[in-house]
């Protein structure tokens, strides 16, 4: 189920001295099935750019076609009830944890399913399958989420969304605050969900995450889509027009070519790659 | 939110934002006060109002204050505007002696006394908000709090911990833009999950709100924590001697502003002590407009 | 040279049973950087609180400039002591730069006509001079956090703790307030800075890292030392620096780097060579 964006302008505080065009006419296509990073500057419009995508947010011009929804600036166009949108595009916002409320762990992360219509059984069925998918055992259904340390926590709003069974999942910066191995579990459990069908699209500054997880990246730059590309394409070259760092393994590679060992910009995902790439050309 | 416009403070930099924030708490109340007069007669105290309101429209142009935003503010008490309009029209008055019929119908009649009435009310109004607009849209919360908190001092005596409320104060004013961010945030996440909270009956709704509270109260509770934590750190004692960064400094001006705010209240005390009316002095006894 | 900070046989629980700090000893020396590293949940920033005097009932001893941490001590060791805690938002107590800074002074008694001049030199120094009349709410977390060490750095401190300073903010914020840790300690080689931190990349610029896992000191030493252990590191599943798992990498695919090779350019030369 492909992501359609035409035309969409979305201007904050529109008619006022503090109107704000975070989006400037975006045209694009993310394609289903894969595991898509957003990147650009902060205010670049990347947040506001996935918020139409759960229809959290609706363009002041254009339109966005997700699965025969229509999110569009136009009340004719607009699907109805564009609320079970929501269900199919999952979102996890930065620090979800913060959005934690139900007395138990199992009713908090059954809560989506039962919004969206489901019986209590049903909501409870999948919010256990949820679970188990993020690695919270039946110890954890009937604990308080406050009494959960950070890492939990998370995966506890993580399995409050995927409990919905999307689609597509959005997920902006989710390591945020993570030590280094909680990260690399988390980012692990969303090439998981990627392996079981579901689109991924990342929000996220971090590059060096970007270039080892993602198939495609969207760069944002005041509000345009400034490329669509590969990791490999877009790591080749120097991003600082983006403000944006290039992956350590890129920088390094990058480094070699100016001291002379010539490195071709294919893909260098992490160490191991940049090592094989090394080995390559040091004695040939 | 964004429509309230009273209380949002304008970072000029106009001779009314230099002054003393103290001068302009107390000029303001001397203002209203004054503004608060009834003469004996309306053409005498539309005359004082009419003086009064020239002067506070000077001061607004001073200050660049917004008159569009004073008529937007009217506009968002519209309602209670006309319910008051309609009071004083409708019910009849007993105070004024001689009435002066200005139309009837079906033999129920209306004065025209009850209109001046109504009118005197509604410039009231709009003189209050006006000057309230200048003095938050001049000073900023934390220097009012500061006005606030020298006004207080003389309560320490008595054991009032006005330094510690003002503290409080500024730390609430401080932390309102996050709080609203954190709203923000949470109710976006939990409509993400399925919440509606525009639509729904009366449990649903519950069931929003509480979505929305108990996660805020939460982050709240954690960030006066950390602040609490933090605060002491950087050496905080409530009840320790702090120096202060920003000092208020009563300037030549502001004794000058301060002067002429007096003066007109003063002028008004004294009009009103001795029924003067200055029509009745110039047009000869018996008058009447 | 004289120690900053020493702890002896520090032992800590919140419930009695379960201790979330176990025997615990090590010293900093002053003007070097430490790095305290361990997941989140090691018991870390709970010996950052009782380093700062904000937790009571512990066992051992605990000296911050010589001076026992207690209820008579803690004046005067706050005095020569900055914290910057993780989140950037609720330690920002001024409603612009300029006030959050003065915050600090006030409480320490600065004159008034002082603490402009105080304002300036250390936004500047930590980069923020252009920046003295906004508010937090629009600044990054980076910058937040800079803010704060320059509160800190206004107070003329002898050390500086990290509390998982850098731990909210993207890697472009995390560079930045390594860099500026850098600069700083260029500057004042006598400046202490201890850093709680999970960043390896931070501690892998630090004279001193210290590994904490599940409250107890695992490795301690040198960052080459430390970071040596690639066996123990991975047991507790701590990553390496990108220099080190580059080379580990790099030896896997047969490339022979000798140990001598401490830093990327070093590296970088090495290969090309």
């Amino acid at each position: 189920m492909p992501i359609v964006f035409s035309n969409v302008f979305h201007c904050y505080n529109p008619k006022s001295p503090y109107s704000f065009n975070a989006l400037n006419d975006i045209n694009m296509t993310i394609d289903e099935g894969k595991f898509i990073a957003i990147v650009g500057r902060t205010g670049s419009g990347k947040t506001t750019l996935v918020q139409h995508m759960n229809a959290l947010l609706k363009p002041t011009q254009g339109k966005v076609e997700i699965n025969g929804y229509v999110n569009s600036s136009n009340k004719k166009e607009r699907t109805k009830k564009i609320g079970g949108l929501r269900q199919e595009v999952g979102m996890v916002f930065q620090f979800p944890e913060y959005q934690l409320f139900e007395e138990t762990v199992l009713k908090d992360v059954a809560f989506g399913p039962k919004n969206f219509g489901a019986t209590k059984e049903e909501a409870e069925e999948a919010a256990k399958a949820a679970m188990a998918r993020v690695g919270l055992d039946e110890s954890f259904y009937e604990r308080s989420p406050f009494q959960l340390s950070g890492g939990e926590k998370r995966k506890v709003a993580i399995a409050g969304i995927l409990a919905m069974n999307p689609k597509i999942l959005v997920v902006d910066e989710p390591t945020a605050g993570l030590d280094p191995q909680a990260s690399k579990d988390t980012m692990n459990l969303f090439k998981e969900i990627l392996a079981s069908g579901t689109t991924i699209i990342l929000v996220s500054h971090d590059m060096d995450i970007v270039s080892e997880y993602a198939d495609e990246v969207i760069v944002m730059e005041n509000g345009k889509v400034a490329k669509q590309c590969t990791p490999e394409e877009l790591f080749g070259v120097s991003l600082s027009e983006y403000s944006l760092d290039n992956p350590h393994t890129y920088k390094f590679a990058e480094e070699l070519r100016k001291k002379g060992l010539n490195i071709p910009t294919t893909s260098l995902k992490n160490v191991d790659e940049l090592a094989k790439a090394i080995k390559e050309n040091i004695h040939g | 939110m964004a429509s309230f416009a009273l209380g949002k403070y304008i970072p000029y930099k106009t001779p009314i934002h230099r002054m003393d924030p103290r001068v302009k708490v107390l000029g303001m109340i001397f203002l209203m006060v004054a503004v608060f007069f009834s003469y004996s007669t309306f053409s005498m105290t539309f005359s004082v109002m009419g003086a009064i309101a020239l002067f506070i429209i000077v001061i607004m142009i001073i200050s660049k204050t917004s008159f569009l935003k004073l008529l937007r503010s009217l506009k968002s008490l519209w309602f209670m505007i006309i319910f008051l309009l309609i009071i004083y029209v409708v019910v009849p008055k007993n105070d004024v002696t001689e009435m002066h019929v200005a139309f009837a119908i079906k033999g129920y009649n209306f004065y025209w006394e009850s209109f001046l009435d109504a009118a005197r009310i509604l410039l009231r109004l709009v003189l209050m908000i006006g000057l309230s607009m200048v003095l938050t849209a001049t000073t900023s919360p934390l220097d009012l709090t500061y006005a606030l908190e020298w006004y207080m001092t003389p309560l320490k005596v008595i054991g009032f911990p006005a330094h510690i409320i003002a503290m409080t104060i500024s730390l609430a004013l401080r932390f309102i833009p996050t709080i609203l961010e954190d709203v923000n945030r949470i109710m976006k996440a939990q409509t993400s999950r399925g919440v509606d909270f525009e639509h729904g009956g009366f449990g649903k709704k519950i069931k929003a709100i509480i979505s929305l509270i108990i996660p805020l109260f939460v982050s709240a509770f954690i960030r006066s924590d950390e602040l609490a934590n933090a605060m002491e750190c950087r050496g905080y004692d409530p009840n320790g001697k702090r120096t202060k960064y920003r000092k208020m400094h009563f300037k030549w001006s502001d004794a000058l502003a301060l002067v002429v705010v007096a003066a007109i209240l003063g002028g008004c005390i004294y009009m009103k002590v001795i029924n003067f009316d200055l029509f009745n002095i110039l047009l000869g006894e018996g008058a009447v407009l | 040279m004289s120690k900053i900070l020493e702890v002896k046989n520090l032992q800590f629980s919140y419930e009695k049973e379960t201790p979330v700090i176990k025997d615990v000893s090590f010293d900093v020396e002053e003007g070097s950087y430490v790095c305290l590293i361990g997941h989140n949940g090691s018991g870390k920033s709970t010996l950052a609180k009782i380093l700062a005097g904000l937790l009571s009932d512990w066992e051992g001893s605990v000296k911050v400039f010589g001076l026992e941490v207690n209820r008579d001590n803690i004046r005067e060791i706050r005095s020569k002591l900055g914290l910057v805690f993780q989140n950037p938002d609720n330690q920002f107590v001024g409603s612009t730069v300029r006030d959050d800074m003065a915050f600090g002074l006030e409480n320490r008694r600065i004159p008034t006509e002082e603490m402009d001049g105080i304002i300036n030199k250390y936004a500047g120094e930590a980069g923020m001079i252009q920046f003295l009349d906004s508010s937090p709410e629009n600044l990054s977390g980076g910058q937040k956090q800079r803010v704060a060490i320059a509160g800190i750095l206004a107070i003329n401190p002898d050390l500086i703790i990290y509390d998982e300073a850098t731990s909210m903010l993207d890697p472009s914020g995390k560079k930045d307030i390594l860099s500026l840790t850098l600069k700083l300690k260029e500057e004042n080689p006598r400046l202490t800075v201890f850093s709680i931190t999970h960043d390896v990349e931070e501690a892998w610029r630090a004279d001193k890292v210290i590994v904490f896992n599940h409250g107890e000191i695992v490795l301690e030493g040198t960052p080459t030392e430390v970071f040596s252990h690639t066996k123990e590191l991975q047991e507790i599943r701590l990553e390496a620096p990108f220099i080190i798992s580059l080379i580990n990498a790099l030896r896997k695919q047969g490339i022979d780097i000798p140990d001598s090779i401490k830093t990327e350019e070093e590296l970088e030369d090495f290969l090309c060579r």
